[in-house]
């Protein structure tokens, strides 16, 4: 068993502490001592995104032990049938932008929501095969767009990067798209019919 | 097949709240210093959704900034990929770093 002393350390240091010894711990069991329950909640993510099994004790309102169960040879073979199913399910896709924010209630926060959502896109394990956009999602390809850096990382990555003709024509930004390739409604129905459709 | 893209090293300041990100932004673009708002990854969970990404070489530069501005940084991350591996690893105030310096 490998004791790690974590008390009194915010995050993320905790979990960058448990991150260091579950490296060389292999079938050893690692205990945490912790004295916060977002550290907690933050050792159990990272035992389950690892796929090992933990148990947690509440010493008091400020002492919590979290143990992360060593490596085992089951956990192994486990680890390896969930990548084969993941690899199985993770099909291709293609990712609809049809607004230029995300989610209804303050545009402020979806405009911001939006941004963070294409960044993220452009940290995926699997990268989309195009991202269409339409409405007023094209403003996204658009001079004035605060999500081109990212549009270009994702291009040059070889991800089509589709607006809809129609709507740069209806709101006048035919002339200011900066990105990607104008298509048309055919061409949108056949990738979605086509293709698994990401939406955010 | 995956076709996961490689991601450069940079570092992260994290917030407490999301308008501290928003305003870190904004001080940055005023100054004329290339930073940018991502969602804060998973593993770092560091206060609020949205941590301030920028190349580590104008980390004090921005450190030295909201510290100005009064923006107060929860976290500094690097964010560095090592035998492959993403990893987020805690640093000290670039601040803190450049005035030991002096």
């Amino acid at each position: 068993m490998i004791i790690v002393e974590a008390e009194g350390l915010a995050c993320p240091f905790p979990v960058i502490e448990a991150k260091k010894a579950l490296r060389s711990s292999g079938s050893e069991d690692v205990l945490l001592r912790v004295d916060n329950e977002v550290a907690v909640g933050n050792l159990k993510r990272l035992a389950t995104s690892m796929q090992r099994e933990y148990s947690v004790k509440e010493l008091s309102a400020e002492l919590f032990e979290v143990t992360i169960k060593g490596e085992t040879e089951g956990a192994a073979e486990a680890s390896a049938k969930t990548a084969a199913v993941l690899a199985e399910t993770d099909s291709e896709y293609i990712v609809q932008i049809s607004s230029n924010h995300m989610g209804a209630g303050n545009d402020e926060l979806g405009a911001i929501l939006m941004k963070s959502f294409i960044y993220s896109l452009t940290e995926q394990d699997r990268l989309p095969v195009a991202l269409v956009f339409y409405n007023t999602g094209v403003e996204l390809t658009c001079e004035g767009s605060a999500v081109l850096e990212d549009l270009k990382t994702l291009e040059k990555a070889g991800v089509s990067l589709l607006s809809c003709g129609l709507c740069l024509d209806f709101l006048k930004l035919k002339e200011k798209l900066l990105i990607g390739e104008i298509t048309n409604m055919y061409r949108i129905a056949e990738l979605i019919r086509t293709y698994r459709t990401a939406r955010p | 097949m995956k076709n996961r893209l490689q991601i450069p090293d940079f570092m992260l300041a994290s917030f407490d709240s999301s308008h501290d990100a928003m305003h870190s932004e904004e001080a940055s673009k005023a100054a004329g210093i290339k930073a940018r708002l991502i969602p804060t990854p998973e593993l770092v969970k560091a206060g609020c959704g949205l941590s301030l990404r920028m190349e580590p070489k104008v980390a004090a530069d921005i450190a030295r900034l909201l510290n100005e501005e009064g923006v107060k940084v929860s976290h500094w991350i690097l964010s560095t990929t090592i035998d492959g591996v993403r990893q987020f690893i805690a640093q000290d105030s670039p601040l803190k770093a450049k005035d030991q310096d002096k």
